[in-house]
């Protein structure tokens, strides 16, 4: 803790870093220490706060030119995408293979929704005990990367259904997740209830599982304001989208 | 064409990076529209050569779709936490290309820095304009004309120590201790007037 004591010599390193004056291998190492103290990175952030007002003297300058965002879509999505308008790109994941297969990609989706649970049950609270699972709703939400997010159970007949999260969803003060369900046949989000940003919680559901869930083919959950106001649609982008998979 | 720079709204910048964090390409489009005028002018000062600015506006944004989750509410802004990856890699580049970048202001005319974007002022008036526009006039005056310049040189335009001694003419030490003070007047002053958290 050489770096962070006494305050004196925390504060000159600081300083030094966030103006940028410490050599590139002292910088280097000194990064590796504020990945590592919370002490010495809100030292740091306290000089940039400062050197932020400096910021108000910036002086006109070109802007960037339209292919530097070309770039970096290129760099991350490859040429192809970054050649597409990001609206023909939207709807992307779960739905755009159901929505592209028909059928055959919804039921692609939910045997792959079913292979999940089965190979991670805990996820959906479907553990056995011996005997049968009991028959529920569930869905196993992905981002846009294909990465699972969260997983949802219902017991068919249940008024209540659980969400767990598998990675924490960074949303804002004040946000909450809000769970949507639409079918092949009327692709028009439902809203199913929402949910804290917490590991696990249960959502009231306003009839029995069977009655909301039956017909729908897909789950997705996007962010929304906590207030008691009814939602109608989603208000931003779906963060996860699954298929809402029959499991009895 | 030149932009003035403008700050985009804070809550709309934390919302779009918790969305890009979760892979939200919408989000990341947002983001860039909002602030990359901004950004390209913080990298722009440092290297003032318009393809090196872009070039470091393009890694930095390479840098925040791989990072966002790691941006922390509570230790800053996000338009601060963004203007510093901007900033970090603009000096990154200025220090590996010094040679290059020597060149390009003397005889390569395809490199050499953008005359008809470059402000009438440099980075003297630049600090002024910040301290004025702020209000911390008073307390800032108390520095001399050559440790605020040291002070401009350094944070505007990315200049280590030695450069900016070079640059000034003085021992290295003098243009430390200038640096050193003129951040803490900054400092202790806008802690004074409860600009920012002591």
């Amino acid at each position: 803790m050489k770096y962070v004591q006494p305050p004196e010599r925390l504060d000159a390193l600081a300083r030094a870093y966030a103006i940028g004056t410490l050599s590139p291998r002292a910088s280097r190492r000194f990064a590796r220490v504020l990945a590592s103290s919370p002490v010495a990175a809100q030292a740091v952030a306290d000089w940039q706060q400062v050197l932020r007002v400096l910021e108000d003297g910036a002086p006109e300058a070109p802007a960037p030119r339209a292919q530097v965002w070309l770039d970096v879509q290129a760099r991350l999505f490859g040429r192809e995408q970054a050649a597409l308008p990001l609206r023909a790109r939207a709807g992307r994941g779960v739905r755009a293979l159901a929505g592209w297969a028909g059928g055959l990609g919804a039921a692609l989706g939910a045997l792959l929704c079913a292979a999940v649970l089965l190979a991670r049950p805990q996820w959906a609270d479907l553990e056995r005990s011996g005997g049968q699972a009991p028959p529920s709703y569930v869905g196993v939400l992905s981002d846009p990367q294909g990465h699972a997010l969260l997983a949802t159970t219902a017991r068919r007949h249940g008024r209540l259904l659980t969400v767990r999260l598998l990675h924490p969803v960074p949303l804002p003060a004040g946000q909450v997740l809000s769970l949507w369900a639409w079918s092949d046949a009327d692709p028009t989000p439902r809203l199913v209830g929402r949910s804290p940003n917490v590991q696990s919680a249960d959502i009231a559901l306003a009839r029995p599982a069977e009655d909301l869930l039956g017909k729908m083919t897909h789950l997705g959950v996007a962010p929304a304001d906590a207030g008691p106001e009814s939602l109608t649609a989603p208000s931003a982008p779906f963060l996860a989208e699954g298929p809402c998979a029959k499991v009895w | 064409m030149a932009r003035s720079p403008h700050q985009p709204d804070s809550d709309d910048l934390a919302r779009w990076l918790a969305h890009v964090a979760l892979g939200d390409r919408r989000a990341f489009e947002a983001l860039y529209q909002a602030t990359s005028t901004y950004l390209m002018a913080v990298a722009w000062r440092v290297l003032q050569h318009r393809d090196l600015a872009e070039e470091v506006l393009q890694d930095a944004f390479v840098k925040v779709w791989h990072g966002a989750g790691m941006y922390d509410a509570r230790l800053g802004a996000p338009m601060t936490w963004l203007i510093n990856i901007v900033r970090n890699r603009a000096i990154d580049i200025r220090r590996s290309r010094a040679a290059a970048l020597s060149d390009a202001h003397g005889d390569d005319d395809a490199a050499a820095p953008d005359a008809t974007a470059s402000p009438a002022a440099g980075p003297e008036q630049w600090l002024d304009t910040a301290i004025h526009r702020v209000g911390v006039q008073q307390c800032m005056g108390q520095l001399t004309a050559s440790q605020r310049q040291a002070l401009a040189l350094v944070y505007y335009q990315g200049m280590s120590h030695t450069e900016a001694a070079q640059a000034l003419d003085t021992p290295l030490g003098t243009t430390k201790a200038w640096v050193r003070r003129g951040l803490d007047y900054l400092k202790a002053c806008l802690q004074g007037r409860g600009m920012v958290t002591p």
